[in-house]
């Protein structure tokens, strides 16, 4: 598989405590990757940093690339090394393709749920349609403002304007908080279908079973360092084996 | 209407028009950075003077000269003001304070090239962009000036509201308004929104200074000031709506010019050419009691003073020891140099007050010149009476505003620090002619001696704002309101304490500097002071009493050598001190981008 984004020993300090201790993992083109770990374990802080979040009152290091955007072709059978991404600023990290949908506060809220799903999106393509046909719940909200909206739906508008949107790389952190159980089954096969050679998609969920039903490859976290890399089916044994099972 | 208020109404909307221009500016930086650019008034300035320069000096027609000004000077400066100056604050999350800070650094820069380039007097030869000749419409003879100033208003506001309106475009600006960090994360050019809204805003200034200077004298202080008064038409549309924005403008150019067919004689006339001269301050000073809760484009750092050790604290009384001994060796003739230092260095003391709940003054000269002006009528008692006079206003002000956003609650003190200026401080009427001392402090050394013993006991009385419980309930307000909530802490009334303890330590410091000098000046007491005062307070990190003491110092002693070099070094220092760049505030208080927690 090829690499759509790599990152390497990063280290992220809040004021004189570090929180990531040279972390290191990789997201490929054509899968679904899981970040799983416990609250606290700095998956929102990781994927803060690879989409260029900088905190303020953090230092950081580490080292971040990117697959070049493709000239022709899928970049997956295109033997091209990875830019170093770095020193780029959020705008043009996203504007290569990655693309963060936080935690929380991931939609404009003084927007209508259409200006929203239009934020982001290719120039001139309006890909609203197809977003809305996954989910049809956001349809009687679309003139409505996205503050007006309850939790459960802001998240599920989040998860559409990134679908929606200009991406090669989608991180998406605890995508289905705040969503009914029912819904989240959905939200998460929609971001499994959205994978493509030419797209990866790295889910970041404290519950392990319910990222792990669909990704395919698993990076685990706790306490700021990368305990497990590999199948969905080892990190269940591997979690039991850690608690006794 | 009679025919000649009609006259008079048509006359105050070229001012009107004017002001609307820049109000324009002001919001058109705003909307897309949220920095409020309280330069705008010296970069209009700069724009009246490098015409002036094109014209006069260098024979360049001034058609052609506004329009390379407009469209090419300008926004390189604005251009160069994002890159330099506020881009990197915004990538530190800034604070108010050390926004606006920077923004009268930037302005103190401008008045200072301006003043080295062209000199500090008065020029009257600015050329005139606009028509001569008059047309009669509805029996009332318009000026064409006016219509063009009108037009202009009207094409640049049409022009602004459009572009925000655009389905694309517009949606854009829009959302980089609302949450400039999931902006960048959504690959909008949040970036590239923000120069351009600084190059407009810049463009729309100059042209609203090149417009204004063939009605005024242009000199780079006053002329500066002038157009910086007309913020008010900004702040009543809260900063973002542009309608209300020009609306003011022209209601209030039009009042301005009504009110000079109103003739009275005696006290009240006098009261009456104040408040003619300077409606814009009172439209500034109304604007921000009235207006509702401003539309913050982004979440900011609170003020957050470095904190002192303990230590430092007790190690650091070397200041106020050596005032004491100062008053003892010190020259005769320098005694009036050194009374002003432990004046000056109880008003910086307030902000000290002031940041332990996050808030930023900007007016703290109103509290101090009312605490001179109380000390001044009142030579017995002025020094028990300046605190109370200064809590007692203090009080009054903070009431209304408590609940506002730190930048509200900021412009709120830089009103009614001009209006204290313009309608009292400058008001013969207000001002008595010698401010006599006590009997007690009547010698130079035993005022020196006294004022070195109040200004330790307002270092000690400062000492829990970082300490012990209350320093804790303080800190708590200032990281989380909400968190303060919770836990039952009624944070308005703190803040209105605190508040009112500030003004009243502020107006303390003012009746000892009113006996240091041994009369009232209203020039000491400007607006423009307090923003130095606040600079200096800031830049050496409001960290401890010995710090803000030592900057109190090195004010005077600086101004001692050459006059005003005190505001040219902390202008200077407002936009270079590191530590001014935004010092990372820690917890949840940081710019949303750092407010994503661990999961």
């Amino acid at each position: 598989m090829t690499v759509a984004l790599r990152c390497s020993d990063v280290r992220l300090r809040y004021g004189g405590v570090e929180v990531l201790h040279g972390v290191g993992l990789a997201v490929p083109f054509g899968a679904m990757t899981a970040l799983v770990g416990p609250n606290g374990a700095g998956k929102s802080t990781l994927l803060g940093w690879c989409a260029g979040a900088a905190s303020t009152g953090t230092t950081a290091g580490g080292r971040l690339e990117l697959a070049p955007a493709p000239a022709t072709g899928p970049p997956a059978r295109r033997a091209v090394p990875l830019a170093d991404a770095t020193s780029w600023s959020a705008t043009r990290r996203a504007a290569s393709g990655l693309r963060l949908v936080p935690s929380g506060a991931n939609v404009f809220a003084n927007l209508t749920v259409a200006e929203n799903l239009r934020v982001g999106g290719e120039p001139g393509r309006d890909d609203a349609g197809a977003v809305l046909d996954l989910f049809p719940e956001l349809k009687p909200h679309l003139r409505q403002r996205a503050a007006t909206l309850s939790g459960g739906q802001r998240q599920l508008l989040a998860v559409a304007c990134a679908l929606g949107g200009r991406w090669r790389v989608l991180l998406v952190d605890e995508p289905v908080q705040g969503i009914a159980p029912a819904l989240s089954d959905r939200v998460y096969a929609a971001l499994a279908a959205a994978v493509a050679p030419d797209r990866a998609v790295l889910v970041a969920d404290p519950v392990t079973h319910r990222a792990t039903k669909v990704a395919d490859f698993v990076w685990r976290l706790e306490r700021g360092r990368i305990v497990f890399a590999g199948e969905p089916t080892e990190v269940a044994r591997d979690t039991a084996a850690d608690h006794g099972l | 209407m009679s025919a000649g208020a009609g006259q008079l109404a048509v006359a105050g909307l070229g001012i009107g028009a004017v002001a609307g221009l820049s109000g324009l500016g002001v919001i058109a930086t705003y909307r897309v950075t949220g920095v409020l650019n309280v330069a705008f008034g010296a970069i209009g300035m700069i724009g009246a003077f490098l015409l002036r320069v094109a014209v006069r000096e260098w024979g360049l027609p001034a058609e052609l000269a506004a329009a390379l000004i407009v469209l090419v000077a300008a926004p390189l400066l604005g251009l160069l003001l994002d890159a330099a100056v506020f881009r990197p604050l915004q990538n530190h999350a800034a604070g108010v304070a050390a926004e606006l800070t920077a923004g009268f650094g930037v302005t103190v820069l401008l008045v200072g090239i301006a003043t080295a380039f062209w000199g500090p007097s008065a020029h009257t030869d600015v050329p005139s962009l606009l028509p001569a000749g008059s047309v009669r419409l509805g029996g009332l003879l318009v000026p064409v000036a006016v219509l063009v100033q009108l037009g202009l208003l009207a094409a640049v506001a049409t022009g602004l509201h459009l572009s925000a309106r655009g389905r694309t475009f517009g949606v854009a600006i829009r959302a980089v308004v609302d949450d400039r960090g999931l902006a960048e994360l959504s690959g909008l050019p949040a970036r590239r929104l923000g120069r351009l809204g600084w190059a407009l805003g810049c463009a729309l200034a100059a042209a609203a200074g090149m417009l204004l200077a063939a009605q005024l004298r242009l000199d780079p202080v006053t002329f500066t000031l002038v157009l910086f008064e007309t913020l008010g038409v900004v702040v009543a549309a809260r900063l973002v709506n542009q309608p209300v924005a020009i609306a003011v403008a022209l209601a209030t150019g039009i009042a301005q010019a009504e009110l000079i067919g109103v003739q009275l004689g005696g006290r009240p006339g006098e009261v009456l050419a104040a408040v003619r001269s300077n409606l814009f301050v009172a439209v500034l000073l109304v604007a921000v009691w009235l207006a509702p809760a401003f539309q913050e484009t982004r979440e900011r750092a609170s003020l957050v003073p470095r904190k002192g050790t303990l230590a430092e604290h007790v190690g650091g009384w070397w200041p106020v020891a050596a005032l004491g001994v100062a008053a003892a060796l010190l020259r005769p003739e320098d005694l009036g140099t050194a009374q002003q230092v432990p004046a000056l260095a109880i008003v910086l003391l307030s902000f000290r007050a002031l940041s332990s709940v996050g808030l930023v003054s900007l007016g703290q000269t109103a509290f101090a010149g009312v605490g001179a002006l109380a000390a001044a009528w009142s030579p017995r008692f002025g020094l028990l009476a300046a605190p109370a006079a200064g809590a007692a206003l203090g009080l009054l002000f903070a009431l209304p505003v408590a609940r506002k956003r730190p930048l509200h609650l900021a412009l709120t003190t830089l009103a009614l620090a001009t209006a204290a200026s313009r309608f009292v401080f400058e008001q013969p009427l207000f001002t008595p002619p010698l401010a006599r001392r006590p009997g007690f402090l009547a010698g130079d050394r035993a005022f020196l001696l006294a004022e070195a013993v109040a200004l330790a006991l307002v270092v000690l009385a400062l000492l829990p704002v970082d300490r012990g419980r209350i320093g804790r309930r303080l800190t708590a307000i200032r990281d989380s309101e909400p968190a303060a909530r919770m836990l039952g802490g009624d944070v308005e009334r703190v803040r209105v304490l605190v508040f009112t303890v500030a003004a009243a330590v502020a107006a303390f410091g003012g009746a000892w500097w009113v006996y240091a000098a041994g009369v009232f000046g209203a020039s000491d007491f400007d607006p423009l002071r307090g923003l130095i005062w606040l600079a200096a307070a800031t830049a050496v990190g409001l960290s401890s009493a010995p710090s803000l003491i030592l900057a109190a110092a090195g004010m005077v002693a600086a101004d001692a050598a050459i006059p005003g070099a005190s505001a040219i070094i902390v202008g200077l220092a407002a936009l270079g001190v590191p530590w001014l760049r935004g010092e990372p505030a820690s917890g949840p208080t940081t710019a949303r981008t750092g407010t994503r927690a661990l999961s």
